[in-house]
C-alpha cells in the first residue's frame, strides 16, 4: 500500500468486479448531495479519505478503483458536470487525486474492501439522532472559513433538506 | 443432460462449468468466433471497450436488445476474467508482436470473416472500429425477425464487409481518411453508413474518378491504377447496400442461376440513360402575397416540397412548420400540375424571396387598403335612395363584396338560402350570411382511421360545418337587398341564385369604371373584397381571419396548424370588426344585427386539437403516479421514478415555453439566461438563422428546471454506481434523457439510455395523453388567440413568424416585455386552471 498522485483520467472506473455490489446499493441516499460539497470542500475530503486503487494487470497506466465510492461517485458526477454546465467551478480543482495504490488483491479482498466501505462508512460517519441540529452544533463551534467549503451548512432550510 | 457445443474442447482447458458453456457458446457465436478459441481474449476486451461509452440508438431504442447486450457484456465480462485466470493458455490471449491478420488468423478468414474485424485495434481511428464493432454485433439482432431473404444478409456477404474494413486498415487513402474524419460519436446506424459515403466521396476525389468512369466495372486486380480504384469504389458502395439492409433499403443481388457467356445486358455502357421519375413527396403551394387586381401576374406563390424526418412526425409537427432546405417561389398563377412540372426550371432568384420579405417588414397598406374616408363614402352610396335597377344592384353587390369579403366574381354563386349549395348564403330571412369553413390543408395520411369511429366523433359539428360558418348580417346588407328586390322584383325565395347575371359580378372593371362614374372614387373590386379581412388580419390576427372569411391570407401559414377556434368567438369577433370599422368610417353604429340568431358550437381550425382538460389529466394522473413511487424511494423504481418525472417535467414546461418537442424538448437550468430571464433555443433543423428565438420564460418554467436540475445532480451520481455515467458522458450529456428498458427492472440494472425522443414522451405519458407531443403549441396558440392577445406577441413567442419577419433582429422595435405583458397573465391563469405545480425529483 503506498500513496499516489494520479491524473482523473487514469481512473479506469470501478474494478469489473464491482459492479453487482454497487448496482444493488444506488438506491442509497446520503445525507449531503452533491451540490453540499465545493470542489474545494470535496478535494480535502479525498485528501483526508483517499480513493484506494490497484493497477490494472495489462495496462501500466491505469487504475481501477475498489473502495472510497462515495468520494469517487462525487469526484465522477463533478467531472461529468464540468463539461455541461462548464460551471462557476474552475478547472483547477480535482484534476490531480492523491490515492492509495494496493498491490496485487485476490479478487475475495477486493470484494470485501468494497463491501467494508459501503458498510461500515455509513456506521462511521452518519449522525445518529438530530441530524439538524448536530450540524447546527458543527457549524457554530468551527471556523467559517472551514464551514464554507461545504454549503450544506449555508442556511437552516438546507441543513434541513434531508432527501425525500 | 449435457449439452455438447462447438467449443467443448477449448472450454475444457479452461475448465468451464457445464451448465454455463452453453450462454458463452451463444456469445462467442454472435462474435463469429473460431472452435479453438484463438485469441478470444482480444475479442471480449474489444467487445467489452466497445460498449463503455454510448450505445448505437438502434440498440438503446429497443428493450429486448438493451436487455440481450447486457447479457452479453456480462457474459464477456466474466469469460474475460475467467481466461485471465489461465496464463499458460497463451493461444487464447492477444498476440501483441504480429501484425498482420492473415497470419494470426491464418485458415479463419473466410470461416469466420467478422472475427477478425472484431480483433483488431486500428491507431488511425480506434473510433471508427469500435462503432463498427457494434454495428456487426447489431446487425443479426436487427435482421432477426425478417424472412423475406431480400430482408436478410447472406453469408457472402459478411464476408464481403470482412474483406472491405480489413482492407481499409491497409489502404493509404482509407488511412488518411480515417486520421481525418472524427468518430467520436455516432448516434445510429444510419450515421455509420453516412460516414461511408462521406468515405467514398473522399476516396473519388483523391483518386479523381470522373462520373464517367463509374459506368465501367473495374477490375481489383488489374495493374492500372484506375481500374483499380473504380473497382474499390464500386466496393464501397456494394458495403454501404449491405449495411443498409437493416434498415429496409433492398438490395440488388444478381440472380442464380447459369448467365450465357454472350448475354451482355448488364453492361452498364448498352443501357440508355433514359427514364425519368415522378416527383415523390408532399407538395404544397401557398399564397405568398395578397392579389391585386391592378397586377395579377404579380402574385406569388410558393411550393414546398418538405420531408419530415420520423421524429417530426412523432412529434406531431406538419409539414408547413419544418420548411426544410428550399422554398420555391412563382410568379404565375396555374394549377399544382404545372408547378410541379417546372419544379427545376423555375426557381427564382433570392431577389424574388427579397420581395416577399420586404412586404411582410413594410407592407404598406394603402395599396390594399380602403380609406376611412372611402368606407365612409362608399357604405353612404349604398345607403342612399336609388333611381334605377342598375344602380340598386351595385350597391348590392359592393354591400355583399364589402360584407363578405367576397371578389365580386365569386358573388355569382351566392344563393338566398342556408340550404342551397354555394357559397356566400345571403338568408334575409333570418338575416344571417353563412361563408364556407375554412379547413385546413393536411397531407394525405397513410394511417388507419377507423371510419365508424370518426363518423361518431362528431356527426354534429360535421353537419354543421356543411352549412357553413353563420355570420350576422348586417342592416346596411340588408336595406341593399330590399331596395334591389324593389327594383328588380327578384324575390327572396330560398331558391335561387340573386346575383348569377350580374354585370357587376363579371371579371371586368365594369363595377369599378361604376363606381367612379357615381362617386369619383377610383377603387378597385379587390379593394372592397379585401377590405374587412385585412382589417380583421390586423385586429385578431391572420389565423382569424382566415377563419371567419374562409380564404387564406398570405404569409406563414403555421398558425393555422395550431389554432382551434369555437364558431361563437368568430361570430363575436365578426360583430366587434363591424363595429370598429362603422365607428373609424364615422357612420352610426346603434342598430346592427339586432335580428340575427346564430347557435352554431363547433371548432374551427387544425385537426387533434387539445383541451385543457386533456392536459389537466395527464399532469395529475403523472402526479399521482409519482407521489406513489416516490414511498418506495428505496426500491429499484427510481429508474421508473426518473423516466415518470422527465415526462412530467417536459410537459409542464412545455406549456409555458410553447417548445417544439423535436429536438431537446426542455430547457435546462444551464441553457437559461438567469438574469434576463430568457432562454435562446433553436427547436427547427433549418440552417436559418432566424429560426434562433429568444423566449421569455415564465417564473415557474424556470423553477421546473431548477428541480429538474437538482434531480439530474441526484440522478448522475445513481449512474454512475450503476455504471452508467460515463455512456452518459459519451452521449454528449443529454438533458433531458430517458431510460429504456424499463419493464423487467431488477437489481442489475439491464437499462439503456437515450436522449430526449419524442416517440419516448408518448409512450412515457401514453397512459394519459394520446395527442401528438406537440399538442403543448396548439393548447397556447389556441388559448392565446381566445383571449384577443396581439397576434405579433404570438407569432414571436412561437416562432410563427411570415419569411422575412425577424422579431429578434436587432433593428426591430419589438420588446420581450410586450411578451411578458400580454402572455405571462394568461399563462398564471392556465397554470392555475391545469394545476402546473414544481414537483422535486430525486434529491441524493
Amino acid at each position: 500500500m503506498r500513496l499516489k498522485q494520479l491524473s482523473f483520467e487514469q481512473l479506469a472506473g470501478l474494478h469489473p468486479k464491482l459492479d453487482v455490489n454497487i448496482k444493488v446499493t444506488s438506491q442509497l441516499i446520503y445525507t449531503a448531495k452533491y451540490e453540499d460539497f465545493s470542489p474545494a470542500g470535496l478535494e480535502r475530503m479525498l485528501l483526508l479519505y483517499p480513493i484506494h486503487v490497484i493497477r490494472q494487470r495489462n495496462d501500466d497506466n491505469v487504475y481501477d478503483v475498489v473502495a472510497g465510492l462515495r468520494q469517487y461517485e462525487l469526484l465522477c458526477v463533478f467531472h461529468a458536470l464540468q463539461n455541461v454546465e462548464n460551471s462557476q467551478h474552475s478547472t483547477k480543482f480535482l484534476q490531480t487525486i492523491q490515492v492509495i495504490e494496493h498491490d496485487k488483491l485476490a479478487a475475495r479482498q477486493i470484494h470485501e474492501l468494497a463491501s467494508c466501505d459501503i458498510a461500515g462508512s455509513a456506521l462511521l460517519f452518519s449522525l445518529g439522532t438530530k441530524v439538524v441540529a448536530q450540524l447546527e452544533i458543527i457549524k457554530n463551534s468551527l471556523e467559517p472559513k472551514i464551514v464554507e467549503q461545504f454549503p450544506k451548512f449555508n442556511s437552516g432550510r438546507r441543513m434541513a433538506d434531508r432527501g425525500s | 443432460m449435457a449439452v455438447y457445443t462447438e467449443f467443448d474442447n477449448a472450454f475444457n482447458l479452461l475448465n468451464i462449468k457445464e451448465e454455463e458453456r452453453l450462454h458463452y457458446a451463444k456469445l462467442l457465436r454472435k462474435l463469429d468466433t473460431p472452435q479453438d478459441l484463438k485469441f478470444v481474449q482480444g475479442v471480449l476486451k474489444n467487445f467489452v471497450d466497445a460498449y463503455l461509452g454510448a450505445w448505437l440508438e438502434d440498440i438503446s431504442i429497443s428493450d429486448e436488445l438493451v436487455l440481450q447486450t447486457h447479457h452479453s457484456l456480462n457474459l464477456a465480462k466474466s469469460l474475460f476474467l475467467h481466461i485471465q485466470d489461465y496464463p499458460n493458455l497463451e493461444a487464447m490471449m492477444r498476440d501483441p508482436a504480429i501484425k498482420a491478420l492473415s497470419e494470426l488468423m491464418w485458415g479463419k478468414l473466410t470461416k469466420n470473416p467478422l472475427y477478425p474485424l472484431h480483433y483488431l485495434l486500428n491507431d488511425e481511428n480506434p473510433d471508427f472500429y469500435k462503432w463498427l464493432r457494434q454495428v456487426l454485433f447489431i446487425i443479426p439482432l436487427l435482421v432477426r425477425d425478417k424472412t423475406r431473404a431480400e430482408e436478410r444478409l447472406q453469408h457472402y456477404e459478411y464476408e464481403d464487409l470482412s474483406v472491405f474494413f480489413r482492407e481499409m486498415t491497409e489502404d493509404d487513402i482509407a488511412i488518411s481518411w480515417l486520421k481525418e474524419k472524427d468518430c467520436s460519436t455516432c448516434r445510429n446506424l444510419k450515421e455509420f453508413i453516412g460516414w461511408l459515403y462521406e468515405y467514398r466521396l473522399y476516396y473519388r476525389r483523391q483518386q479523381k474518378i470522373t462520373l464517367s468512369d463509374l459506368s465501367l466495372k473495374g477490375r481489383k486486380s488489374s495493374s492500372d491504377l484506375t481500374q483499380n480504384a473504380i473497382a474499390v469504389y464500386h466496393q464501397i458502395t456494394e458495403c454501404i447496400r449491405i449495411l443498409e439492409i437493416p434498415l429496409g433499403y433492398e438490395k440488388r443481388r444478381r440472380a442464380g442461376g447459369s448467365r450465357s457467356p454472350g448475354d451482355n445486358r448488364s453492361s452498364p455502357e448498352l443501357i440508355s440513360l433514359h427514364g425519368v421519375t415522378a416527383l415523390e413527396g408532399d407538395a404544397i403551394v401557398q399564397i405568398e402575397t395578397l392579389p391585386d387586381e391592378h397586377d395579377n401576374d404579380s402574385v406569388l406563390y410558393s411550393i414546398l416540397q418538405t420531408q419530415l424526418d420520423d421524429e417530426h412526425v412523432q412529434a406531431g409537427e406538419e409539414v408547413y412548420e419544418q420548411q426544410q432546405s428550399e422554398i420555391y417561389i412563382f410568379a404565375e398563377h396555374e394549377p399544382l400540375e404545372s408547378y410541379i412540372a417546372a419544379f427545376h426550371g423555375r426557381r427564382l432568384s433570392k431577389a424574388v424571396i427579397r420581395k416577399l420579405e420586404r412586404q411582410h417588414q413594410y407592407l404598406t397598406t394603402d395599396r390594399h387598403c380602403l380609406s376611412n374616408a372611402e368606407v365612409y363614402q362608399l357604405l353612404t352610396w349604398c345607403r342612399q335612395d336609388k333611381s334605377d335597377y342598375k344602380t340598386a344592384e351595385a350597391a348590392m353587390v359592393i354591400a355583399t363584396a364589402f360584407f363578405t369579403a367576397c371578389l365580386p366574381v365569386n358573388l355569382q354563386a351566392a344563393v338566398d338560402s342556408l340550404y342551397l349549395d354555394g357559397y356566400p348564403k345571403l338568408s334575409l330571412e333570418v338575416s344571417v350570411i353563412a361563408l364556407p369553413v375554412f379547413s385546413v390543408l393536411y397531407a394525405p395520411s397513410f394511417e388507419k382511421t377507423d371510419p365508424e369511429e370518426e363518423l361518431l366523433i362528431d356527426t354534429q359539428s360535421k353537419s354543421d360545418k356543411r352549412h357553413g360558418l353563420h355570420l350576422p348580417m348586417h342592416d346596411e346588407l340588408q336595406r341593399a337587398f330590399a331596395r334591389h328586390s324593389d327594383y328588380s322584383g327578384y324575390l327572396w325565395d330560398k331558391s335561387g341564385r340573386p346575383l348569377l347575371q350580374s354585370e357587376f359580378c363579371r371579371p371586368d372593371q365594369t363595377l369599378q369604371k361604376f363606381i367612379y362614374a357615381q362617386t369619383g372614387m377610383d377603387i378597385t373590386a379587390h379593394k372592397i373584397a379585401n377590405y374587412l379581412f385585412l382589417r380583421a388580419c390586423s385586429m385578431f390576427g391572420s389565423a382569424c381571419a382566415t377563419f371567419m372569411f374562409g380564404r387564406p391570407a398570405p404569409g406563414s401559414q403555421a398558425r393555422l396548424y395550431y389554432t382551434s377556434l369555437p364558431a361563437s368567438l368568430i361570430q363575436q369577433r365578426y360583430r366587434e370588426l363591424i363595429n370598429r370599422v362603422m365607428q373609424d368610417a364615422g357612420l352610426d353604429t346603434s342598430t346592427l344585427f339586432d335580428k340575427s340568431v346564430l347557435d352554431q358550437e363547433f371548432q374551427i381550425g387544425c385537426r387533434n386539437a387539445p383541451e385543457q382538460f386533456h392536459y389537466k389529466h395527464l399532469l395529475s394522473g403523472l402526479y399521482n403516479e409519482l407521489q406513489i413511487l416516490r414511498k418506495n424511494v428505496l426500491g429499484t423504481d427510481w429508474i421508473t421514478f426518473h423516466n415518470r418525472y422527465t415526462a412530467y417535467c417536459i410537459i409542464a414546461q412545455g406549456l409555458l415555453t410553447g417548445l417544439r418537442p423535436t429536438h431537446s424538448g426542455f430547457i435546462p437550468l444551464h441553457q437559461m439566461l438567469l438574469d434576463a430571464k430568457v432562454a435562446i433555443i433553436r427547436d427547427k433543423d433549418n440552417a436559418d438563422e432566424y429560426h434562433t428565438r429568444t423566449i421569455p420564460l415564465h417564473p415557474v418554467a424556470i423553477k421546473i428546471a431548477e428541480a429538474y436540475s437538482a434531480h439530474i445532480h441526484a440522478v448522475l451520481g445513481r449512474l454512475h454506481r450503476i455504471g452508467l455515467l460515463k455512456q452518459w458522458q459519451f452521449m454528449g450529456q443529454p438533458t433531458p434523457f430517458f431510460f429504456t428498458n424499463t419493464k423487467t427492472l431488477d437489481d442489475s440494472y439491464k437499462v439503456a439510455l437515450m436522449p430526449f425522443r419524442p416517440r419516448l414522451l408518448s409512450q412515457e405519458v401514453e397512459p394519459y395523453f394520446t395527442l401528438p407531443p406537440n399538442s403543448n403549441r396548439k393548447l397556447l396558440r389556441s388559448l392565446f388567440e381566445t383571449k384577443t392577445v396581439p397576434s405579433l406577441s404570438i407569432d414571436a413567442f412561437l416562432g410563427h413568424g411570415n419569411l422575412g419577419e425577424t422579431f429578434w433582429h436587432q433593428h426591430n422595435t419589438f420588446s420581450l416585455n410586450d411578451i411578458r405583458l400580454t402572455l405571462f397573465p394568461h399563462l398564471d391563469d392556465l397554470i392555475k386552471s391545469i394545476n402546473i405545480q414544481v414537483i422535486q425529483g430525486i434529491s441524493v
